[in-house]
């Protein structure tokens, strides 16, 4: 089963390996505003992406934010909703 | 009766040696320069193998093979290889490990001279992607740009958001995302309310396009949104309901897919996040 983690920041919740081994980098969504479209910043953004130097090479993480957790394997004690995404995560293994 | 064939091509006017002709000057290599591989990737394990044949003065010629393994970031990935004195007669990069897919792993096969730093670039060899099933090498190989041609097909599982926030994916680091479909599930809770869930694409800070779903959602009910090109959107039917989406829509790093509800309560509860693109490196 993909190891879930959980933004301290947004408390959303990721698989930061896919299930075909790829990474997948997190970022805190933005909050809209109005239906405008108005986006502003969380006020700890957290976000995965690696920043490269000029010469491409990866040099650390965008925003660390408040950091993220892993969640236990064992999924039984989870809302339901999380339940289902491991359970998902896991047939997709 | 014709006239019997005769050829009308020049003879030509340049003499050519036929013994002891030495080899072609432009890769002559020597100690000072090296065999540079970059590579950008996506794969999670791509083992790829650098082959090398070197004509050395005394005539032998030298094969070498040496194991790279770059990260899963697309940051640039360098490799150098010292060289003898001699002839570069050919190079090939191969992934051995299964998986890798056309638009995950893009690597450029380069002479230099010095060190990485200094970056002094005497021949780009060639570039292009490398997959378990094809290989890309010198001379004779084709040489593409990382956005070029089919990339590689990605199946993403996104974050689940805290209940009463809105789904939020970005397209990451050094990567070009061609958007295919996006699907999640809307858990709205008791609190009376018609919800209007959109899906909303920008690229980080101004909105590109807003699609709306041709529906709005009521107080306790369980909808599944799939967004894909080419579909008329189709109200809700037996909890499932299409949405359009742009044809071609191209995605930098950095961009956005988001979904944009009017009236989300605090107990609304987006999951089941999955979507899927066609991914390049970026150049």
């Amino acid at each position: 089963m993909s190891v879930l983690f959980q933004c301290a920041a947004c408390k959303g919740v990721y698989a930061p390996v896919q299930a075909d081994g790829t990474l997948y980098f997190h970022v805190c969504p933005f909050l809209v505003d109005d239906l405008t479209g108005v986006h502003l910043p969380p006020p700890i953004l957290r976000d995965e992406n690696v920043v490269l130097a000029p010469n491409g090479k990866a040099v650390r993480i965008r925003h660390e934010g408040g950091g993220a957790v892993r969640l236990p394997d064992d999924v039984a004690d989870l809302p339901e909703w999380q339940r289902r995404m491991a359970a998902r995560l896991a047939s997709d293994d | 009766m014709g006239t019997p064939f005769q050829s009308l091509t020049a003879p030509p006017a340049i003499g050519y040696g036929t013994k002891n002709v030495p080899p072609p000057a432009a890769l002559a290599v020597s100690t000072n320069d090296q065999l540079l591989i970059r590579v950008r990737n996506s794969n999670a394990a791509p083992l790829l193998h650098v082959f090398a044949r070197l004509l050395l003065p005394d005539g032998t010629v030298v094969p070498n093979d040496w194991a790279i393994v770059p990260d899963a970031t697309r940051a640039v990935n360098s490799f150098t290889f010292p060289l003898d004195e001699g002839f570069l007669l050919s190079a090939a990069v191969v992934a051995t490990a299964a998986g890798v897919t056309r638009g995950q792993c893009y690597v450029q096969v380069v002479l230099l001279r010095g060190n990485v730093t200094q970056n002094f670039q005497g021949y780009l060899l060639t570039e292009g992607y490398v997959s378990n099933t094809t290989a890309l090498g010198f001379p004779g190989g084709p040489s593409s740009y990382a956005f070029e041609g089919r990339g590689t097909l990605r199946s993403i599982g996104g974050t689940t958001p805290a209940a009463g926030a809105e789904i939020s994916e970005t397209v990451p680091t050094a990567a070009i995302w061609r958007l295919i479909s996006f699907r999640y599930t809307l858990v709205t809770s008791a609190a009376v309310a018609n919800r209007l869930p959109q899906l909303l694409i920008s690229d980080g800070a101004n909105t590109l396009a807003q699609v709306g779903a041709a529906v709005s959602i009521a107080a306790g009910v369980t909808t599944v949104f799939s967004y894909a090109q080419g579909v008329q959107a189709v109200a809700s039917q037996n909890g499932q309901t299409w949405c359009f989406l742009p044809f071609s829509e191209y995605l930098s790093a950095g961009f956005k897919i988001q979904t944009l509800t009017a009236a989300i309560q605090a107990a609304d509860q987006y999951s089941a996040v999955q979507y899927l693109v066609e991914e390049w490196i970026q150049q």
